[in-house]
This record gives C-alpha cells, structure tokens and sequence, in this order.
C-alpha cells in the first residue's frame, strides 16, 4: 500500500507540470477579435438593445459647489443604474488647480471639450447626452432630462469589451444599427478612473482631505471630438473596431474603465454610450 | 555527402575490427503476454543456447518459420536444450491478437512483444523474419534474415555448436 | 542536424579507435539500407519520367554498446528521394543521435528516441522506414522501475520534422501497475491484471489563423493541448480482455479543420484461446482523436499518437489492394477473428491437420451532425450510432499440408469498400477475392511457391475518377528458392475486364546471415502502401528497383 501511495503522489507531481487549456465559449464560437487598431469590421456577435444617458459634468477641486454635483448624480446614478454614464471633466484654471502634492485630474482633451462648450460659464455644469443647447447646474432637474432619452428607442446599441495584449490593452466597440441613421457618426473612447482621492473644497465644509473623486477623465484614446464610423447605417448593420491603448502609468488598472460614446459628426450629439470594465 | 561515406566506410571498418562478439542487450523494456513489462534481461536459458526469432502475426514467412520449427521443436530442445524465444513486433494493430495466435497456431515458444520495437532496434533488426542464435555466454553467434522451408537445417547446425562449445 | 555530422562521426572513430585497442570494451553494431530506383514514365499506370534517372535511399544505424550503456547515431541521405517519399528528405547527413543508460531501475535517453505510452493512442513515437515516417522526439526519456511491477516513464521533447523539428513541444508522463508483481498473494493468481495511465501535453506558441466566416476575428487557440489514457489488460486462464479509452482537450488543428470538440477514443479487445483454436472479438470507437505536435501540419508528419485501423492486415496483393486507414476525424467498428486447428488423424484433417482462420471487419462513420465550421464545436455525434459503412470484409483462409512436399492454403475474401476514406467521395466497391498459395518442397534445397490470384469487382475504370484499381483481376506469380540463399519470382497482374493495366514484376534475391539484396524489375502499382494503421500514397513507378539491407 505504501508503494502504491508513493505512485500516486509521484503522478499527481508529475503532473502537475503538464498542462492544457480550455478555451470559453463565445456565441457558439472559440474566437478572438484580431482586427487591425482602428479599422472597422463587420459583427456578427449580439449587441444589448438599450438606451444609455451620458452626463458630462465639469468640476474643480477647488470648486466648493462642485460637491454638491456629485451628489446629485450619486443619487442619480443609484436610481437608473447601468443606464446612465457618467464622465466628470476635471477643468478650469482657476478651480481645477490641484492642491499640494495633488495629481492634475485636469486632462489636455478634456480642456479641449471644456474650451469649447464651458469657457467662461462657472462649474458645476454638466450636459446630456452633449445637448450643448441645455447646459445647466446639475444639483437639480437630473431625472426629467434622464427619462426624458432613456424612454426613447435606440438607434444605435452598443457594446465596449476590452482586452489585454501583453502590456498592451484594447477595446473592442460594436455597434448595431437598430434604425437607419443617415448621419455621419464618430466614436469616442475614454479612460475613466473611480477613487482619486483629493483634497476638495466644499461650500460650509471648507479643505476636505481625501475626498474621494469618481467617473474622472484620465484619457481619451480617439481624437477628442472621435474617429470616424464607417458604416452604411442601415437598420441591422453591425459593425466593430479596435483600439489599442497603453494606459497612462499613474492610472490604477483595478479602478479604470473605458467609456465608448458615438455621436453625430456635426452636431457632435451623442446618440448612444457604453461601458465596461478594464480587463 | 563524402564525409557521409567516409564516415560509413569508418564504422565498417570499426566494427568488423571488432570481430569479438555482441552481447544480446539488456534492460530493454518488452512486453510479456500478459500485459506485463519486463526486462531483456529475463530472455534466459540456464547457459544453454537460445534462438531469438523476431517474427510479427501479419509476416507469412514468420510464421512459416516458427510452424516448421514447431515440428521439430521438441527434438531440437531434447539434442540440444535450446530455447525459442519468439518476439512478436505487432503494433498496436494486432498486438492484442499475439497471445490468440499462439495458442492458436500450439506454440510451445517463450513470446514476447515489442510494440514500439525497442528491442528490434537494439538488435540491429531491419525486416522480418530476422532469427539470432545466442549462445550460453549471451553472445550473439549467427543471424539470419528471411526464411525459406529447409533453412531450419541450418539453424539447427548452428544451434548443435553452440551447444556442444557450451558443455566443453 | 546536418551540421553535427562531422563532429558525431569523429566521436564514434574514436569510440570505435580506442575500442579496437581493447581500452575500453564494448561493441559497435549497427544495420545499413540502401534503396533505389531508377524510373521511366509510363503513362498508363501514370508512372512520372525521373529527370535525375536514379533515386537513393540510404541509411546507416550505429549504435555503440558498453555495458548499460549505449549511444548510437543515424545517417540518412536521399539523393534524390524515392519516388512516394517526401521531397523534403532531400539530402543527407546525422538524422538521429542518442546516448543511453539502461539500468535495472532506471533508463535515461538524452538526444532522439522512440517511445510508446500503452497502446499509443496518446503517445507514439516511432519510425516506419518504408512509410518515411519518422516521429522520434529530441529531448530527454526517463524511465523508472522503482520496484517490480512499477513502470513511471516522463519525457520532454520536439518531434523529427524531415531534416527539422516541428515547433511543438511534447511533454507527458505514463505509470503502470502489474498488480502480480505488487501484490504477493495475486503472483500465482490465474487472473493477471495491468493497469495503466498517461497524460501527453503539447505546447505550441500563438499563431493567428483567421476564421473564415469573418476575417476581423482569429481563433482563441489552446496553447497547450492535453491528452490522457487509461488502460487495463486482464486475463483469467484462456480468457482475457484489454481495454483503452483517450481523451484529448480541445486541439483545433488542419485535421479536424479546427473545431473545437473535445476527442475521444476507446478501444476494447477481448480473447479466448487454447491450444489449437483461438478467437478474439474487438470494438473500436474514435472520435476527433488525430493529436499532432504542429496544429498546421496536414501530412504524415508529427503526429503523437497513433490509431490502428482494426480491419486485418492482408497480406496477398489483392487482399490488400484497397487497405483501410483509421479516420482519426471519426470511425467506429467491430472485428473478429477466429483461428481453428482441425486435428491430425481426423476426417477434414488428414495426416497433418488443417488450419481454419476467419476474419471479419466492419468500420463505419460515426452518426452525427454538422454544427459549424472551424472555431466552433463542428459537430455532435448520436451516441454509439453508427453512420455510414466505410468498409467491411470478410475473409477464410485455410491451410493444409497435403503431403512432406506440398502445402496448400487457399483464401476467400469479400469486401465493401467506400472510396470516401480515402478523400473523395463514390460508390461502393464490392470485391470477391481468390487466392491460391502452394508450396512445393521438391528437396532439401529447391523450393517453388505457386500464387494465383483473382478478384471480380463491380468497380469499373474510369478516367474521370482515375482509380487504377478498378475492374476484375487476375494474377500470377511463381517463386523459386535455392536454399535460403537465393530467390527468384516472377509474377503479373492484370485487368482483364473495366480496368486498365499490367503489372509485371521479375525479383531476383540473394540472402547470406543477415545480409539481403533484391533486385526487381517491373511495374509497380500506383496507391496506398500501409503498414500498421498508417499508409502512405505511393506513386506508380516503371522500371528497376534494387535494396540492400545488412545488420552486423
């Protein structure tokens, strides 16, 4: 019996130094999406069909009435869950100065969105769905403007998944054309990170310590205004793309993930948004 | 290309230099009838002389080898106290049709099975039916390749000196 | 490989130098091969005109033995490869080279060897010289036999790819248990019992292979592809039973047009025998089993495992003209054969006994249903249903001493034949085979053999589908042996009804100890040559061959 144990555990050594993979399953198929970075392809895998509310919301860590923002989108954000995608734009000369040692939550493309559509306004303000006709404070009035597009049907879903290659990372965007859209489209991709903490002013609290800052804008890894979409549009269509990325070193992989919008090329309106987890 | 026959003429010249002669090699791992593995180093006759016979269920000359010898087997084992160890190359194909055979065919030989031919390799062995005599002392004295009837003969000739250098 | 020639060949002078001196003892022996062929066209059989008018094969085994141990070295050169043999053995140099120590308990080879885990339907490497096949690992075997009765072997290696190795790294591990020698009180028993396991894994890096229902996408390929088996063989006194079943993980490769399904593989035998009369009865069942080291090698290459077809191995031409090779993609079938010794003295027996040997076989596909293409599962199987008939035979055979001069055996043989096995798809063949075989022993040293052979099929030639085996056949030959030195045959065969061809053939053969030269003239046939479950396409071929094979 002692022979047959030292066998047994002589085997079970062994091997443990052969190995075998097993590859998952995906829609019925063992594949990888190995598209060149940026190029667009056809999809053929399922895209949920919903329709997502983007809030971008301009704050300052200086900005003693920005906290009161987050709070109401907090609030918001626990009301309707995945369907509300949120971006907060760290900006602004003045308000967004970091404190001390500090990281700069500020982000050159982000400037560039807050040049556009803020410059001179004060913050907290945020838009929806980038309706740059409707740029208002948002402590207040969040719900109407939400239900106001999540009713609505979508025309286009979309799905972000996202990958690792080495040390290199990528998303995959898909989109499914539930409509015919006759616009021209682009799509944009950011990095957000959760859980920057950060000293923070406050109205009535003064210099918080460690305030815990979530949805900033680390990176957007397309041009700023998005790249192009190409697509014929047509209700069904499915298309998708890579983008490859490296992820800036002060981000901390665990509390990133990537937000994908698509939005009308003139207009710059966004039409439908994502996200998902950094893998 | 010339230093490949080069290299050949060298080793024929080696080996025929030594003219002594090649032990049967041991600690071959084969396979008894029942499954089990042994060593060639249990193919033994008490310091008598053994032929060696590799043969396979699907050779026809194998097999008219080992059924001529079988007729005269006993009287062969009686002059002389030789032994046939008869050692089957089927691959998995028919190796698990071996032992039926040679109960089937009333084999009275010693069989073994070499399915990965280790020991055919070993023994230098190219085709089948390849036959060895060993004499007492573990060397190999004759080989032969092929078999026709009335070649047996002269593996008897070659069995009776080993024998008789073996009682001297 | 070829590069270390020099080096190798200077290592041996000196073994073989120092040795003639008697310094060192030990042997040096060793077996040389040499094939060739010289060819004309002929465009009926479709033999092809060989521009370099002579073709060589030849090898040189030396193995150096001192005690436990061994080390032995392998020249190989084909200038040019014989026709059916892969263009790509073009040249010559060291193809093999090993150093061995075989002791009681414990067997190490570093450098190239051949290796075999149970029955080998997760492992085999071995060699087949006449198939070109040569799977010999390069790497490190280890064998243990720690006690009596306990046989562990581990190995890691790169299979032999031509002049190359395939880019596959194999890796497994084997145990067996002889439970007579393990345990005391069961070593007398009648019932004898091994048992055994292995597990072969195969690493080979990333490659992209796109998937061809949409270009964005490549395959997710495992990198490491595993294999296990276990196995039993049991006997009891006359009766005995073996058993293997292998499962392989997912291994999307060129031979399953890589899907995904997972491979299976059982194998059962059972047999009865005592003296005189023997039967054994065996069930196969393979389902996605093919394992190579390369997942794009499609040829005859770098295969790990090997699957015997069960179907009997016939040895007469036309018995053997339609050979059946394991579809490791998916078969199952059933074979059973019976051997029977009617005694001496008796009324069908006659003076020296007759013997009976039946056999039958019958392969089919397996019943199953397409799921998609490569990157996905492929397929689903119906249980142990049958599919589609592959082949079947049957076959008697009797044999009969008629006189101290005369042997006579004459054999029948039936089969069905799907042409599907071997690629593209037709009707069935259905052929009946005659064979007489009579041994004449004039004296001591003069012997004639008489073959005739027939075989009538519904097959007919057609030049679209160009199966030179097609139509009804007859066949001649007559052998004369000179003691067990010379030989000399002639025989022909020819389509006499919906096929084309004659193939006539004159050998001339000396044999002295283990030294062996033939020389042949004729045509030869264009088709399957295989040994074991393995074959190998062979081209036709007109003209003279000539073979030299010694062993010393």
């Amino acid at each position: 019996m002692k022979k047959l144990k030292l066998f047994a555990l002589l085997a079970t050594v062994a091997l443990s130094f052969v190995a075998c993979d097993k590859i998952e399953e995906e829609n019925g198929k063992f594949v990888i999406f190995a598209g060149a970075n940026g190029t667009w392809y056809d999809s053929d895998a399922d895209i949920p069909d919903v329709q997502r509310v983007f809030i971008e919301k301009y704050t300052g860590v200086r900005c003693v009435n920005c906290p009161f923002a987050d709070d109401a989108i907090h609030a918001a954000s626990e009301k309707y869950g995945d369907a509300l995608v949120v971006a907060a734009i760290h900006a602004n000369n003045n308000f967004g100065k970091p404190f001390g040692q500090d990281p700069d939550l500020r982000t050159p493309k982000g400037n560039i969105w807050f040049d556009e559509y803020i410059g001179t306004t004060g913050i907290p303000v945020a838009m929806i769905n980038r309706n740059h006709d409707d740029i208002f404070v948002p402590t207040s009035g969040l719900d109407d403007r939400i239900e106001a597009i999540i009713n609505q049907e979508s025309k286009i879903n979309m799905l972000v998944t996202s990958g690792r290659d080495g040390d290199k990372y990528y998303a995959i965007v898909r989109l499914g054309f539930a409509q015919d859209v006759t616009e021209e489209l682009t799509l944009t991709l950011l990095v957000i990170e959760d859980k920057i903490y950060t000293t923070q002013l406050k109205l009535g609290e003064g210099e918080i310590e460690n305030y815990e800052q979530n949805h900033v804008l680390r990176d957007i890894i397309t041009d700023a205004w998005g790249i192009d979409v190409y697509a014929d549009g047509k209700q069904g269509t499915k298309r998708m793309v890579r983008l490859n990325f490296e992820l800036r070193n002060d981000c901390v992989p665990e509390n990133c993930h990537l937000i994908a919008f698509v939005s009308d090329k003139v207009t710059r309106r966004i039409i439908n948004s994502c996200e998902c987890e950094l893998l | 290309m010339k230093k490949f026959i080069l290299s050949l003429v060298c080793m024929t010249i080696a080996s025929i230099a030594l003219a002594q002669n090649a032990q049967m090699p041991q600690n071959i791992s084969i396979k008894a009838l029942d499954g089990s593995t042994v060593q060639t180093s249990a193919i033994q006759n008490d310091g008598k002389p053994m032929i060696i016979s590799f043969w396979a269920t699907w050779c026809k000359p194998c097999n008219r080898e080992l059924n001529t010898i079988k007729e005269v087997y006993e009287e062969w084992q009686e002059e002389t106290g030789v032994k046939l160890v008869a050692i089957s190359i089927d691959d998995a194909r028919s190796a698990n049709r071996v032992k039926p055979w040679v109960d089937g065919n009333g084999w009275e030989y010693e069989v073994y099975l070499d399915p990965n031919q280790d020991f055919k390799r070993a023994m230098n062995v190219v085709n089948v039916p390849h036959t060895f005599v060993i004499n007492g002392k573990g060397e190999i004295i004759w080989q032969h390749t092929s078999f026709v009837e009335g070649s047996e003969e002269e593996l008897l000739e070659i069995v009776k000196k080993a024998a008789a250098e073996t009682d001297k | 490989m070829k590069k270390h020639i020099t080096l190798l060949a200077l290592f041996f002078a000196s073994i073989a130098g120092v040795n003639a001196q008697g310094i060192m003892g030990g042997h040096v022996t060793g077996n040389i091969q040499l094939d060739g062929q010289i060819s004309r066209s002929d465009s009926i059989i479709g033999a092809q005109d060989v521009p370099e008018m002579l073709l060589l094969n030849s090898r040189a085994d030396i193995l150096y033995t001192n005690g436990n141990f061994s080390a032995g070295m392998r020249f190989e050169a084909y200038q040019n490869p014989m026709l059916g043999f892969n263009i790509k053995y073009k040249g010559a140099g060291v193809a093999n080279y090993f150093a061995a120590y075989n002791g009681e308990k414990l067997s190490v080879t570093a450098g190239n060897f051949y290796e075999q885990f149970g029955s080998g339907m997760i492992l085999r490497a071995y060699e087949d010289r006449y198939l070109g096949l040569d799977n010999s690992l390069l790497g490190l075997n280890v064998t243990l036999r720690p006690f009596d009765g306990v046989t562990i072997k581990a190995l890691a290696g790169k299979q032999r790819y031509y002049w190359e190795y395939g880019d596959g790294l194999v890796r497994g591990i084997d145990g067996e248990v002889n439970f007579n020698s393990i345990i005391k009180s069961m070593s007398d028993s009648k019932l004898r019992l091994t048992m055994g396991a292995g597990f072969v894994s195969k690493y080979q890096d990333d490659q992209t292979i796109v998937y061809p229902y949409n270009p964005a996408y490549k395959l997710n390929l495992p990198l490491n592809v595993g294999a296990g088996a276990v196995r039993a063989d049991l006997s009891y006194g006359n009766w005995g039973l073996q058993a293997e079943y292998a499962h392989k993980g997912q291994d999307p490769s060129i031979m399953n047009d890589y899907i995904y399904r997972e491979g299976n593989a059982l194998m059962i035998n059972a047999t009865y025998s005592q003296k005189g009369l023997s039967a054994n009865i065996q069930a196969k069942y393979v389902d996605n089993i093919s394992f190579k080291s390369v997942r794009s090698e499609s040829g005859e290459m770098l295969y790990i495992n090997y699957i015997p077809a069960i179907t009997k191995q016939h040895t007469y031409a036309f018995l053997s003209m339609y050979p059946y090779a394991t579809q490791t993609t998916g078969e199952m079938g059933l074979q059973g054969d019976v051997m029977y010794k009617i005694k001496k003295e008796t009324l069908l027996g006659g003076k020296y006994g007759t013997d009976i040997h039946l056999n039958a076989s019958v392969i089919t596909s397996l019943d199953s249903k397409r799921i998609g293409g490569a990157g996905t599962l492929g397929y689903e199987t119906n249980g142990f249903n049958p599919g589609e008939l592959y082949y079947a035979d049957a076959s008697l055979e009797v044999a009969k001493k008629l006189s101290s001069k005369y042997k006579l055996t004459c054999t029948y043989g039936y089969q069905i034949f799907n042409p599907i096995v071997e690629g593209h798809p037709g009707d069935l063949h259905h052929n009946h085979v005659v064979v007489g075989d009579l041994t004449w022993k004039i004296n001591k040293k003069n012997v004639l053999r008489f073959e005739a052979e027939w075989m009538g099929s519904d097959s007919k030639y057609s030049s679209d589908v160009d199966d030179k085996r097609c139509g009804d056949w007859i066949m001649g030959l007559v052998e004369y042996n000179f003691t067990s030195a010379w030989f000399v045959s002639v025989s022909d065969q020819y389509a006499y009804k919906d096929g084309i061809g004659n193939y006539y053939n004159l050998s001339v053969g000396y044999t002295h100890g283990a030294t062996r030269f033939q020389l042949g003239y004729g045509k030869q046939r264009e088709g399957l040559l295989c040994i074991g479950g393995v074959c190998r396409q062979v081209p036709a071929s007109n003209g003279l061959t000539f073979s030299l094979t010694t062993s010393f």
